[in-house]
Parts: structure tokens; C-alpha cells; sequence
């Protein structure tokens, strides 16, 4: 199938022949900025600069209102950008129109043509670029089969379930064969059994055709669970971007803690600073030190946060007393999950704190609301955090 | 009974009056119509198509005693008149109806707002205002009045029947369709016909029959810019009225009422079919 489909070449593949090591994508300093009705300018995309990889998966998170569904947008020629270059295998496509750039997209909301039957939906990018009918049949044969519909080509768009629609979505942004697809929260109107389901088979798809793919999603477990990287978006800006390890553990500010993964956050004091470590300061006076990290210098009396994952919160023994941090507190409720209990511990210095207890751990006895625990995080865990968010 | 029975009750008398009020009307001229009677209508004498064979030209048992349709020719005339008025003012204003309506809806332009009150306005304007507005313009411009200042004058008020229905049309589309087709590669002259022409169709027919059956039916307006030799079947059948309330009329309103329906009829099982 790969050698066949790409030797008829579409529209949209038929331009400049692709370095394999070089960015399929490359966005330089993408700005733009919305007026709101009331007049008031808000900025949705400030100096965002982001390259995909041939055969990526990257993944644009961020919450509601971050600037992914606008630089999704613009990347697909439906917003124009205020300033910025946007580039596919080295072309500056910035001022094309929507429907000579050689990126398809995956809708939200699927966008079915509802007059057309399920064949002809898929066909439709074809047909556009009058390939020759036979050949349509071809493809479209294959693509059905692809995601699994073969035999659906003459069903109704209405006639179908919401996974077959996101799979008919699919196959019709996929079947000309474009360099980047770009998916904007595609699974987000499914169920979670159904989109656990294509969350594979998206991963498994990509990695089949080759095609980068750019997925939009303001889902964290989503992003971590399909991503090569994922590019971390807030308030318009690129607040981090990296493989998504990278991203849990060691994020670069406390906007991608808090948006990747659960975190608890201790406001500190840089106490020492030397080559072979910092030593820092918490709000309740206990003191730990931490090996040198990679980058940042710090200075002596600098203000940071220190972050600790919930599931490195261990019971405190006497033989863990070594270094790390120590709070006690009484737990507020409990959560059987399966694999391990989360907790919530409340303390007098620190307010609420998360921990995540495997299950079967001993706590004395199964954790329950009301009881005394003191908890610790190995210095190993933790993870010193400078600023709040890029810009700000 | 209880309480609620009998008010149930009531109501059903009430929808049945409320009908019998509206159609009793329409109906009762169907049946005279079709009265043999040729002195008072009012009065059942018999069955008889006498009046339609009358109106067609034909020779009848009543047509002696009555004489009334003086001429078959021009009513012929008038009619043929009412078709090609209705079928150029209808196309026309279908064309620019469903254009204006797709840029108020898919455009941001100046005066946006505007522009889409202002294609209300011929609708609430008083009939008799505009055909004198018509009237006073045409004359001014020192046109001729004839069968096409009938075409013009209908146009400008039957676009905005079409622009309100198509809009509603559009109004029910998902605009991302638009987008992605642009995203498969389809220009905007391709985007218009293989995706937003074929959903909205179902508006623009509507749209263009419902001009059809106002533009066949409109008697105020064309009365004042109709021609000397351009009388559409309306005014003709007004000037019959004029000489007093004869069966032939009965006859030839009977038919545009099922030629109305016809239309309405024809649009509906379109749209119904498109869903």
C-alpha cells in the first residue's frame, strides 16, 4: 500500500521533495491577536515558536482559551497570523489559503458532509483534485479498510455511531495523503472505553503511514499517553515543550505542574547555593538539600517552589529519615483507585496536601479519614520550580 | 364529565370553529364553482363544470344567458402575463435573494447589521406605499410602463423573502463544513458547489416557489406599475369584480387555488426529501 499510494501523488504532495531530517513544520514567533466584542484586545498567540518532526506526534496542550485551537488554526489556513512565519518542508505558507496548504484536519466536531454518503466523504479531497475515478475507488477502498469500515461506503453520514463518524473524519483527512494532520480534540466527544480504544489506534495509524500528526487536547493523561512531545500552551505563550517524561518530571514552571500531572507546590528559600547542590528552605522551617541541578544558578535568597508528585509520598519510617521532606498531618479523605489509594492530608503548615499510596503499603492499616499520618518525599523526587509561567 | 373533560371538550369546538372560520370561506367557493345556478350562486341548482368550459372559451349551456367573460383571449393573456412575470421576478430575485443571504451570514462587513434590517423593510412596508413609491420612481425615470416594470417592481420586494428564507437555511448549517472542505483542498468556487449549494438548496427552492406564488398573487403593488397591455391574471380578475361578482370567477379562482397548492406542495415534498 505504501509504494502503490505513493506513487500517485496528490495535490497536495506533489511540492517541494521532503528532506527526512529536516522539520516537517516549523513555527516562528507566531503572533495574533483577537479583538473581543467589548473592544478590549486579548492575545491568543505571543511569540510562539514550535517544530514538528517528520513522523511526530505532537501534542498542543493546554486549557481552555491557551492558544492551541488558534495556532491549530492558523497552521491550516483558517486564521491569519498578525506576525510569524509558518513553515512545511521549508515553504513559508502563511499567506496561502486554506485549501492549497498541504495539511488536513481531523474537526472537533468531525464535519461530516451530511449530503454525502460515507465513500463520497472520504473521496471528496480526490474528487477536488480530480484524480482519476478509479484510483478514488482505490483509496478510498483501502482508507475504509484502514480504520476499519470497509463495507460502510454507501452508509449515510446520519446513519452512523460517533466512533464510526471520528473514524469516516479520519480516513477523509488522511486518504490524500498530506505532510501534517492536524487533529483538534477529536476524541472529546466520545466515550471513555471508546476513546481509551482510539487513542491507540491513532498512535498505531501514525506510526503506520508516517504522516506527522498535531493533536489538540486540553486532556493531560491524553496528551502524556499518545505524544512524542507534547507542547505545553497557557495564556498564549509556549510555557514547555519536550517528551512528556520530560514533562512530569522535570517541568519547567508551575503552570505545566499544575497542568501536567497532579502536584503539591511548597513555596522555598534558597538557604545555600554551591557546585555540588542548594539547600532550601520551606515555609514551616524544615530545610532540605538537593543535588545541583542542570541550568539554572541560583541565587541565595531566591524565591522558588518546590514540587512534589503525589505518588512520591511514602509513610515515614525511621529509616527514610534521611534528607527529603517530612509533613504531618490528619488525612481528609480517602480513595480506593484500584492499584493504590490518593489521599488527601490535611497540615497546619501547608494546607491540603495529595499523596498517592499504593495499596496493600503499610499505614498501620488501610488509610481512613481522621487519622494521624506523617508523610515523606525521598530528595530524589523533588523538583525545584523558578517561575510561575513563561512571560509572566 | 369533570372539569378538565369539559374544557378539552370545548377546545376541540373551538379548533374546529377556528377552521371552519378560516377555510369555510375558501371552500364555499370551490362549491359555487360548480353551481348550475347562472342568476344567484347562493342557491344549489346542480353540478355543472359549465363555468371552467366557459373561462376556457368553450361553448355552454349557461354561457347565453350570462356573456360574462367577454374575453377568453385576454384572460389567456393575463395569465401568460402572471407566468412570465412570476417566473423572471422569481428567478431573479432567487439569485440575488440567496446571495445577499450568504454574505450577511458568512461576511463581516460594515454596516453588517444594517444591511440585514434593512432587507425587512419592503416586507413590513404597506403594499400600497411601495407601488406608489414604484409608480412615482418608474415615472420619474420616464420609463414606459409595461410587463417588465412589473418584473422590476416584484423584485424588490420578493428578494427579501427569499433572503429570510435562505438565511434560515443557513442559519441551520454548520459553518465548519465550509472549512472543511477548504481543508481538502476545495477552492471557493468548489466549497460553494459541492458543499454549501446542495445544503442550502432546500431554502433556495423554497425560497424561489414562495416569490412564485406571491409574485403570481400580488394584485396592490402591480396594479399601480402594470402596462396598458401587460394585466396580470390579479388585476384582470379585479376588473371582472369591478362589473360585479359573476360564477367565472368562482371558476378561475378555484383554479389558482389548486395551482397554489400545487406549488406549496411540490416545495414542501422537496424539502422533506433533502432531510
Amino acid at each position: 500500500m505504501e509504494a502503490t499510494s505513493a506513487m500517485v501523488a496528490s495535490r497536495k504532495t506533489q511540492e517541494t521533495e521532503a528532506d527526512p531530517d529536516h522539520p516537517v513544520l516549523e513555527i516562528r514567533h507566531a503572533k495574533k491577536r483577537f479583538a473581543t466584542p467589548e473592544g478590549q484586545e486579548v492575545v491568543a498567540l505571543d511569540d510562539v515558536s514550535i517544530t514538528v518532526a517528520r513522523n511526530e506526534f505532537l501534542t498542543l496542550l493546554g486549557p481552555s482559551g491557551c492558544g492551541k485551537t488558534t495556532l491549530l488554526r492558523v497552521v491550516s489556513g483558517f486564521e491569519d497570523l498578525d506576525g510569524g512565519e509558518i513553515l512545511i518542508d521549508r515553504q513559508d505558507i502563511a499567506r496561502q489559503p486554506a485549501y492549497r496548504r498541504p495539511v488536513n484536519t481531523v474537526f472537533q466536531t468531525y464535519a461530516l458532509f451530511p449530503h454525502l454518503s460515507v465513500a463520497r466523504n472520504v473521496a471528496y479531497s480526490l474528487e477536488v483534485a480530480r484524480v482519476d475515478p478509479a484510483e478514488i475507488r482505490r483509496r478510498v477502498g483501502e482508507m475504509l479498510e484502514l480504520v476499519g469500515l470497509a463495507g460502510f461506503g454507501d452508509r449515510r453520514i446520519n446513519q452512523l455511531s460517533g466512533g464510526q463518524q471520528q473514524r469516516v473524519a479520519l480516513a477523509r483527512a488522511l486518504v490524500a495523503r498530506p505532510k501534517i494532520l492536524l487533529l483538534d480534540e477529536p476524541l472529546s466527544a466520545l466515550d471513555k472505553g471508546l476513546r481509551d480504544k482510539m487513542q491507540q489506534e491513532l498512535k498505531a495509524l501514525q506510526h503506520e503511514l508516517g504522516i506527522s500528526f498535531v493533536f489538540v487536547t486540553h486532556d493531560q493523561e491524553e496528551a502524556l499517553t499518545m505524544s512524542d512531545r507534547v507542547a505545553v500552551l497557557g495564556h498564549g505563550k509556549l510555557q514547555q515543550i519536550g517528551r512528556p517524561q520530560e514533562l512530569y518530571r522535570a517541568p519547567r514552571n508551575v503552570f505545566v505542574a499544575r497542568f501536567v500531572g497532579e502536584s503539591n507546590l511548597f513555596p522555598a528559600t534558597v538557604t545555600q547555593s554551591d557546585p555540588a547542590g542548594i539547600a532550601l528552605r520551606l515555609s514551616d522551617g524544615q530545610e532540605v538539600r538537593l543535588p545541583a541541578s542542570t541550568g539554572n544558578v541560583l541565587m541565595v535568597g531566591a524565591k522558588v517552589r518546590l514540587m512534589a508528585r503525589p505518588e512520591d509520598a511514602r509513610p515515614a519510617t525511621g529509616k527514610n529519615n534521611a534528607g527529603g521532606l517530612r509533613f504531618q498531618g490528619r488525612i481528609k479523605q480517602v480513595f480506593f483507585v484500584g492499584a493504590h489509594y490518593k489521599i488527601l492530608v490535611h497540615t497546619q503548615a501547608h494546607g491540603t496536601l495529595k499523596a498517592s499510596l499504593p495499596a496493600g503499603e503499610d499505614l498501620g492499616s488501610t488509610p481512613a479519614p481522621g487519622q494521624a499520618v506523617e508523610l515523606h518525599f525521598p530528595p530524589a523526587t523533588l523538583h525545584v520550580l523558578l517561575d510561575e509561567e513563561a512571560g509572566r | 364529565m369533570t372539569r378538565s373533560g369539559i374544557l378539552s371538550r370545548l377546545l376541540s369546538v373551538y379548533g374546529l370553529l377556528f377552521f371552519a372560520f378560516i377555510y369555510a370561506p375558501i371552500l364555499l367557493i370551490v362549491v359555487f364553482s360548480f353551481n348550475a345556478n347562472p342568476v344567484n350562486m347562493m342557491i344549489w341548482d346542480g353540478f355543472t363544470l359549465d363555468w371552467y368550459r366557459t373561462i376556457f372559451g368553450f361553448p355552454s349551456r349557461l354561457t347565453e344567458s350570462t356573456l360574462y367573460v367577454e374575453s377568453t383571449r385576454q384572460l389567456y393573456a393575463a395569465v401568460r402575463n402572471s407566468l412570465l412575470v412570476a417566473l423572471v421576478a422569481s428567478s431573479v430575485s432567487t439569485i440575488f435573494g440567496t446571495a445577499i443571504a450568504l454574505a450577511v451570514a458568512r461576511y463581516r462587513f460594515r454596516l453588517r447589521s444594517f444591511y440585514r434590517a434593512f432587507m425587512f423593510m419592503p416586507m413590513i412596508m404597506p403594499d400600497i406605499v411601495l407601488g406608489i413609491a414604484l409608480l412615482i420612481f418608474f415615472v420619474s425615470l420616464g420609463a414606459q410602463l409595461s410587463i417588465y416594470t412589473i418584473m422590476i417592481g416584484h423584485c424588490t420586494f420578493l428578494i427579501s423573502y427569499v433572503f429570510i428564507v435562505v438565511s434560515a437555511r443557513i442559519a441551520d448549517m454548520d459553518d465548519k463544513l465550509e472549512e472543511a472542505s477548504a481543508d481538502l483542498g476545495a477552492n471557493p468556487w468548489q466549497t460553494f458547489r459541492r458543499v454549501t449549494l446542495p445544503l442550502i438548496l432546500p431554502g433556495v427552492v423554497g425560497g424561489g416557489l414562495l416569490a412564485f406564488i406571491i409574485s403570481m398573487d400580488d394584485l396592490v403593488i402591480t396594479y399601480f406599475i402594470a402596462g396598458v397591455d401587460s394585466t396580470t391574471l390579479p388585476v384582470f380578475i379585479y376588473g371582472m369584480l369591478r362589473r360585479g361578482i359573476k360564477p367565472e370567477i368562482n371558476a378561475i379562482a378555484t383554479i389558482m387555488l389548486v395551482f397554489s397548492i400545487l406549488v406549496a406542495s411540490a416545495g414542501l415534498y422537496l424539502r422533506a426529501r433533502r432531510k
